[in-house]
């Protein structure tokens, strides 16, 4: 039985035309199939699934329906799992197995989810090519000689190549929204703040957000709900109300939006990127949405900014990873600050020591001032921009990446490069926006992302939008190799 | 971007870089210095420092002890651990 959304899936397991146990079975068999090729798992967890397919069977023959009972999820690798290994993509926590569960896992575990394994991501989620892996590069199923985009590559790819329905991200600079936009998929990074940090393997705290990867926007909805709301265990999550986003969609108010695209967003895009973003902005206009030019002058310095906060950041959360308490061990140290220096330099890989250096230096005697107050100043420059926008739209789009995917090893050699494939996305996270990359179509056969940003705490509009124009494209439907 | 601030910058992060990697390293940092130095000229004069995107207060929780945490499944790595203490090398020699 072939299924297209996650809310097929539901409906089908709420009427029994399939059990949990038969639906995880055939996706586990899908992933053994294609997972050789794509590697998009770093750990598979089949008891784990199994198991828990076995108990909301049981639960469902008793009448008893969870929210998202029996619905197979792919875990991003930075999420703690209770018993289970999650590395973030490092040699430096290949050893660790959790002794607890992130929220969001928890969240979704206790919605009736069946965690099919933990995906594979750019180390420590600090790439854009999911290539920083120590486990190695996940494919794009669209052609494999090319990158998924990352940090999320694993759950993004395992989506695209439908061998699971839906999984989990994280987002510190586009980590969510590149690789849904290069995989054409959807992937939405909420609101900082609108889902819980706890447990999800810090990388930059200011900037990181859970998010969602999905083949279309109403599935998006559907999961939000399940993931979002504040907790105690993080102060930084907010306790705005959760709304029925998936009902907010469907709702029979059609809103006439009034939508802006950045000129920033659009001066330097290639022909080819531009028409396939303009044919999308003329189908906004079909539904009824009015387009005005908006102005983010600052936005252009949004990718320098990021590489001081988010290194800054970085360098200070990543200090926890001495050797002593979890995590990779040094075996050629004969003191304490031996212990700590080997278990980090072989723990590390180069992307990841790159980036502590930088915001070492940042944040070193003498440089604060220069850099990182700096960059927080031009943060706050950029987030005034998108204030200012947002008095005179409903929301912002543009395409998500300046182009398709590029091919694997093509910019491992050039950090800059690689650096500047999240020109459009960083600035959301710099200002704590929510965003959502869905399919607009294709260039050369590979996918392209048209990018919707939000208000804070708008993602019910994002949504709405994104699930209006699914309704009149197609793009969002189309698999690799069909 | 020279050898002296390479070596400070590892000893204060606590990383050693193999000499061979040592070229390609500081180039790398001259362009990401490079790349960063574009915010020089932004005028942020009365600008306020941005440390999180969110103006809200952040929520305390009830001050009240909770006893969550087992010992020994936090220290489930027996090879660094003993009778709930970590072992280390020698400190002072």
């Amino acid at each position: 039985m072939e299924f297209k959304s996650v809310k097929e899936i539901l409906t089908a397991i709420k009427n029994k035309h399939i059990s949990v146990v038969e639906l995880t079975t055939s996706y586990l068999n899908k992933i053994m199939q294609h997972d050789d090729e794509l590697n998009c798992f770093i750990t598979m967890t089949e008891e784990f699934a199994l198991n828990k397919a076995k108990e909301i069977d049981k639960e469902i023959a008793k009448k008893k329906f969870r929210e998202l009972a029996g619905l197979p999820i792919a875990q991003k690798d930075i999420f703690c799992t209770k018993g289970v290994k999650t590395s973030c993509g490092s040699k430096m926590l290949d050893n660790f197995i959790s002794p607890y569960d992130a929220t969001v896992i928890e969240k979704l575990n206790d919605a009736g989810t069946i965690m099919l394994g933990k995906t594979n991501m750019d180390e420590f989620a600090m790439g854009s090519s999911n290539e920083t892996s120590f486990y190695g590069p996940v494919k794009n199923p669209w052609d494999t000689e090319y990158v998924p985009g990352g940090s999320s590559g694993g759950s993004a790819s395992a989506v695209a190549a439908r061998i699971s329905p839906c999984s989990t991200g994280t987002d510190t600079g586009g980590s969510i929204r590149q690789p849904a936009s290069l995989c054409g998929i959807c992937g939405l990074k909420p609101t900082y703040g609108r889902v819980s940090r706890f447990g999800m393997i810090a990388f930059a705290s200011s900037l990181d957000q859970a998010g969602l990867f999905t083949t279309d926007a109403l599935d998006a909805a559907i999961l939000l709900k399940e993931i979002s709301g504040h907790d105690e265990k993080d102060s930084t999550s907010s306790s705005v109300e959760v709304p029925d986003y998936h009902a907010y969609c469907l709702d029979d108010v059609k809103p006439n939006y009034t939508i802006g695209i950045p000129e920033e967003f659009t001066k330097d895009l290639n022909e080819d990127v531009k028409k396939v973003f303009y044919d999308s902005v003329k189908t906004l206009e079909k539904m009824g949405c009015k387009i005005k030019t908006v102005n983010l002058k600052y936005t252009g310095l949004g990718v320098s900014a990021y590489q001081v906060v988010a290194p800054a950041e970085c360098s200070s959360n990543l200090s926890r990873f001495d050797g002593v308490r979890f995590g990779h061990r040094s075996g050629h140290a004969s003191n304490l600050e031996d212990l700590y220096r080997e278990s980090r330099s072989e723990g590390f890989g180069k992307e990841v020591k790159r980036r502590i250096l930088v915001g070492t230096y940042a944040l070193s005697a003498g440089y604060y001032d220069a850099y990182y107050l700096k960059a927080q100043k031009v943060r706050n420059l950029i987030a005034n921009d998108f204030r200012n926008a947002f008095n005179k739209v409903d929301l912002i789009i543009g395409p998500t990446t300046p182009d398709k995917a590029f091919k694997i090893g093509e910019k491992m050699n050039d950090p800059i490069a690689m650096y500047l494939s999240d020109v459009y996305t960083v600035s959301t996270n710099l200002a704590g926006l929510p965003a959502m990359s869905i399919p607009m179509g294709f260039k050369d056969n590979m996918p392209l992302g048209l990018q919707i940003i939000g208000k804070h705490f708008d993602e019910k509009n994002i949504l709405k939008l994104s699930y209006l124009y699914q309704k009149e494209t197609e793009w969002h439907k189309k698999e690799p190799g069909k | 971007m020279d050898k002296n601030t390479i070596n400070k910058l590892t000893h204060l992060s606590k990383l050693s870089i193999p000499d061979s990697d040592i070229d390609e390293l500081t180039s790398n940092l001259e362009n990401i210095l490079e790349l960063i130095s574009e915010i020089d000229a932004a005028p942020t004069n009365g600008m306020e420092p941005m440390a999180h995107p969110l103006d809200f207060n952040q929520p305390l929780r009830e001050d009240k002890s909770i006893k969550d945490i087992n010992r020994s499944e936090n220290q489930n790595d027996t090879s660094k651990t003993k009778d709930g203490y970590y072992i280390v090398p020698r400190i002072i020699d």
